[in-house]
């Protein structure tokens, strides 16, 4: 007999080197994001920055570059870490933050904060909004799923309320009274990581973190749950206890992340998605990776829309949809064909 | 030597009652069959009795203590649960699953306990999967998922297993070999209840049956006592006669009563 622990086809790489390989990408595209776009400065400026010294780059590092690496480090991992645990808790690959309906009722609430005027008299009502509408996509969906926690229902109480939340955001930009509104809030819907400061960073962090953290804890159920939800419940898991743990976790990491970013699409869904095979498919396994694979692609992304049009910056939420849709069209005919 | 008992136990699905006063005790050393016509609610009772359903009204009972005073894990340690058609929604490998039967044991924090490797190879070894643990447990055929499935049940080590449907569509090399996997598990110090269909492989593996029709119990003990042709013709509605060939009890299905 060959101990289990030298066989060859164990499928997936080391788990140490995979995590050790994204951290040290995430390490490189973070300093290459704080150095290059329309400035160009060293990274020995950081120092500087961080001491408070009031040179020019200094003060470029502090109030734009630094701020944009934080939020593209944890958005990213935000996104993909949600995307992982969604598509576990659904067993489904195609499934996304957005299919819950958390993105879509944040811009919601973002957009409401912005058409009754509070977010001109306090500036950060606009964020805020953005994670009410979360928090009230959570409950809904709790309401709309009963006491049934079959998937089906989950997936069809955030198809309703992904089509309610969209419905209601293109009549308030239908009713606008002032084509310059509308305009600002088409442009903050895009996505963005570009003029965030710190301040939004301190508004953001802490619920993204504390939604890390809890969703971050759902690993060992999401691989019961590859057995069914009978068997994962036969197995110990509180399916009930997983359920709120994955969408409250996802609602506080996203709902946050779209109020200071707007939509950044698809990250959760091209992210675990790829990573998936290196993990050799283990849902649990497939979250750290995620999470750090988001940050990845994020900070790559955030870089790469200050070079694709020269003198214009993308929005990062148009980029990761250009590359995330038609990746999600193949996706969607792989399943079709019976392909897993 | 873990028993599990039902009372009197009453369950719906809906406004649908599936479960009409059922009264079983179940322990070490049988392997019951648990047979009866499509929607007798043998599922049912064994959701139930995993506390995956919860009943209208009567009790269960796990090694003396009512089932709900029970947290899930230690539930989980003491009663196996095999789902009907084996289901698996990632393209793990076969070792992957098995091993996903230590869950119970594992402490917080910590993804798998000591005991895993030993447990998982014992559990392939004595299912005969050793061959398949590489696999990827979505390409294989029924009845070899099926027998990953049942590893994955003796890798936790619960005491008593109860399988929903273990042969069902599978060709008669599996069949018989899954019966005689349960019936092994069954004659150590384990208990295993089965969902059958076949009362051929009922009658030869079983060491106890439990005839059940609409909802309620109608028939139990030895299948010679159970499998009868009045039964059959008042359960099934068909016509059927009882054989032994070679000491054998064989049912011959001679048709349906219109």
């Amino acid at each position: 007999m060959i101990p289990a622990s030298e066989n060859p086809l164990r499928g997936g790489v080391p788990y140490p080197v995979l995590l050790g390989s994204l951290l040290a990408l995430i390490v490189i595209l973070s300093a290459l994001s704080m150095t290059t776009g329309r400035a160009s400065i060293p990274i020995s400026a950081l120092t500087e920055a961080l001491a408070g010294a009031d040179t020019p780059h200094a003060a470029i590092l502090r109030e734009l570059r630094l701020p944009r690496a934080i939020l593209a480090i944890t958005i990213g991992a935000a996104l993909g870490l949600s995307g992982a645990v969604l598509q576990g808790l659904l067993r489904n690959p195609l499934a996304e933050p957005g299919l819950i309906g958390v993105s879509g009722t944040a811009a919601l609430g973002a957009v409401i904060a912005f058409y009754s005027g509070l977010s001109m008299i306090y500036p950060f009502a606009l964020p805020a909004g953005g994670m009410i509408g979360a928090g009230l996509s959570v409950a809904l969906l709790y309401v709309l799923s009963g006491r049934d926690p079959s998937i089906l229902t989950l997936i069809l109480a955030g198809v309703a309320i992904n089509a309610m939340s969209g419905a209601l955001t293109t009549l308030a930009l239908n009713l606008s009274p002032n084509p310059y509104a509308a305009y600002e809030v088409f442009f903050w819907l895009l996505g963005s990581l570009s003029d965030r400061s710190l301040d939004h960073v301190a508004l953001a962090l802490p619920f993204i973190v504390a939604g890390i953290v809890l969703l971050a804890t759902t690993g060992r159920g999401l691989d019961a749950l590859t057995l069914g939800e009978d068997v994962a419940q036969s197995l110990g898991v509180n399916l009930r206890g997983l359920q709120a743990r994955a969408i409250i976790g996802t609602a506080l990491a996203v709902g946050a992340s779209v109020a200071v970013a707007g939509v950044i699409g698809f990250v959760g869904l091209v992210v675990p998605h790829l990573l998936r095979p290196a993990v050799g498919h283990r849902p649990g396994r497939l979250l750290a990776a995620s999470a750090l694979g988001g940050a990845v692609l994020t900070l790559a992304a955030d870089i790469a829309v200050r070079f694709i049009v020269s003198g214009l910056e993308l929005k990062l939420g148009v980029l990761t949809t250009l590359i995330g849709a038609p990746f999600f069209l193949i996706l969607v005919l792989k399943t079709r064909g019976g392909g897993r | 030597m873990t028993v599990l008992k039902a009372m009197d136990l009453s369950a719906s699905i809906g406004r649908t009652k599936i479960l009409d006063e059922v009264s079983v005790n179940f322990g070490a050393g049988e392997l019951v069959g648990l047979i009866g016509p499509n929607g007798a609610g043998k599922t049912t009772l064994l959701k139930c009795l995993l506390g995956l359903l919860k009943p209208d009204s009567g009790t269960i009972s796990l090694d003396g203590r009512a089932l709900p005073a029970w947290s899930r894990s230690e539930v989980a340690k003491r009663l196996g649960y095999l789902a009907q058609g084996a289901p698996c929604h990632w393209p793990m490998t076969a070792e992957r699953i098995v091993e996903l039967g230590r869950l119970p044991h594992a402490g917080s924090g910590r993804e798998l306990d000591s005991q895993t490797l030993p447990s998982v190879s014992a559990a392939l070894e004595k299912t005969g999967t050793m061959h398949l643990r590489s696999r990827v447990v979505t390409s294989l055929s029924g009845g070899e998922r099926t027998l990953v499935m049942i590893a994955r049940c003796l890798a936790g080590g619960a005491p008593l297993l109860l399988a929903d449907e273990p042969v069902t569509g599978l060709d008669p090399r599996h069949q018989i070999e899954i019966m005689q996997t349960l019936r092994a598990q069954a004659a150590g110090p384990g208990g295993v209840v089965a969902v059958l269909h076949d009362l051929n492989l009922a009658a030869r593996f079983c060491t106890q049956l439990v005839l059940m029709h609409q909802g309620r119990i109608v028939s139990e003990g030895a299948p010679d006592q159970v499998l009868t042709s009045e039964h059959l013709a008042n359960v099934y509605g068909i016509d059927a006669a009882l054989r032994r060939v070679d000491g054998q009890m064989v049912v011959l299905h001679q048709g349906s009563r219109g």
